[in-house]
């Protein structure tokens, strides 16, 4: 839940890169650029992930720049991923061991022949497998040059963090306590280490 | 060898001290948080949940604690056995805005951020009122951040703050 709707929950980052002056075209053509696209079915693709719409996940159709609320840019990364159920896997793979003893009148299954059939029963499933999709909004103030990603989840923020650089070419810095305490002493011209700096609130 | 940006994210431990010295000033001043040098002032409260820890030595020692039956002298001897705050429930009150949310320390996470939502259909007002609203909530965190930064660095915090500290601290012993 994030920009729209629900309970929000989000982590904010400051873009640590010099930005083009043309800020929406610039976004909008990355958009484009790097648009979500739907996994084939015919494919072993596991993972795919891209830009939507923050108000419809299944829309990239960005030309319209309904994605620009001045001073705001909001969008959303879509992530869909393919996965088999570790007991569904095994389960296939038990009963074509069986047809593969009866059909090859081998007793045991030589570590090749394992790995070959585990691989293809992990392909079939994979291609029957559906995509879930999980979307995270992203709004980015082009005033405060802050962007809120709208997930507190780890691996979601990592996944962002490289995307976000890899379409847009934007290093993105946490705003965590280290580095907001940094913007603080800076901001306050204060010549103090932060690495020295420790709070005691009972001795020892 | 000399730490990197990752490194010292990690060992910072100015989260916990700030959501420390955040309860700390909610309960000497019974919730009325002003910030010298800045027209905002507002109601800040605990909202029924806290996680302490004293991350000194391997393993954490946590406490946890959730729901009405935690009091200030609660908070006060977790914080004398060397525990810190990890992670807050708050609630927020300035002027008709509420806000009440899960404040982490470790990144100031904000989660299950409980905003009215706006009696409209217009996408385009809901996102506004929404993101203004959050908006306006970092920016009261922020400005308590620079303080508590501001205020933990000056002598005065040995001179001043920490005696102050320590007469809260130990109010109910």
């Amino acid at each position: 839940m994030g920009i729209y709707t629900g309970a929000a929950s989000y982590q904010r980052y400051r873009t640590g890169d010099k930005l083009p002056d043309n800020i929406k075209e610039f976004v909008l053509e990355k958009l484009k650029e790097f648009p979500f696209k739907e996994i084939n079915p015919a494919t072993i693709t596991e993972k795919s992930m891209g830009w939507v719409s923050a108000e419809n996940m299944a829309s990239t159709f960005f030309d319209d720049m309904h994605f620009s609320k001045e001073p705001y840019l909001a969008f959303a990364l879509r992530v869909d991923t393919r996965r088999i159920p570790a007991l569904a896997a095994k389960a296939a793979f038990l009963g074509e061991e069986i047809k593969f003893k009866e059909n090859s009148g081998k007793e045991k299954l030589a570590k090749q022949d394992r790995d070959m059939l585990k691989e293809e029963v992990w392909q079939s499933l994979l291609k029957k497998a559906l995509p879930t999709p999980v979307v995270y909004d992203v709004c980015w103030n082009t005033k405060t040059e802050e962007i809120f990603f709208f997930s507190n989840s780890k691996s979601a923020n990592d996944e962002f963090i490289t995307f976000f650089y890899r379409s847009f070419d934007v290093k993105l810095v946490p705003l965590v306590p280290y580095d907001l305490a940094e913007e603080i002493v800076t901001k306050q011209n204060k010549s103090v280490s932060l690495k020295n700096l420790r709070v005691d609130f009972v001795d020892g | 060898m000399s730490m990197d940006k990752d490194d010292l994210r990690k060992e910072c431990s100015f989260g916990k001290d700030f959501i420390t010295y955040i309860c700390y000033m909610s309960d000497k001043n019974a919730g009325v948080i002003m910030i010298p040098g800045s027209d905002d002032q507002f109601l800040l409260w605990l909202d029924g949940r806290i996680v302490l820890a004293d991350d000194r030595e391997p393993p954490p020692n946590t406490v946890s604690y959730s729901g009405d039956d935690f009091t200030v002298d609660d908070l006060r001897q977790a914080i004398r056995s060397g525990k810190k705050v990890r992670e807050a429930r708050l609630r927020i009150e300035q002027g008709a805005n509420v806000w009440s949310f899960n404040f982490k320390a470790e990144r100031f996470e904000v989660s299950s951020l409980k905003i009215d939502m706006p009696q409209t259909n217009d996408m385009d007002e809901r996102f506004f009122d929404r993101m203004l609203s959050i908006e306006a909530l970092n920016g009261l965190l922020d400005q308590l951040y620079e303080y508590f930064i501001g205020e933990v660095y000056e002598k005065k915090w040995q001179v001043e703050g920490y005696p102050e500290f320590q007469t809260w601290l130990n109010k109910s012993i």
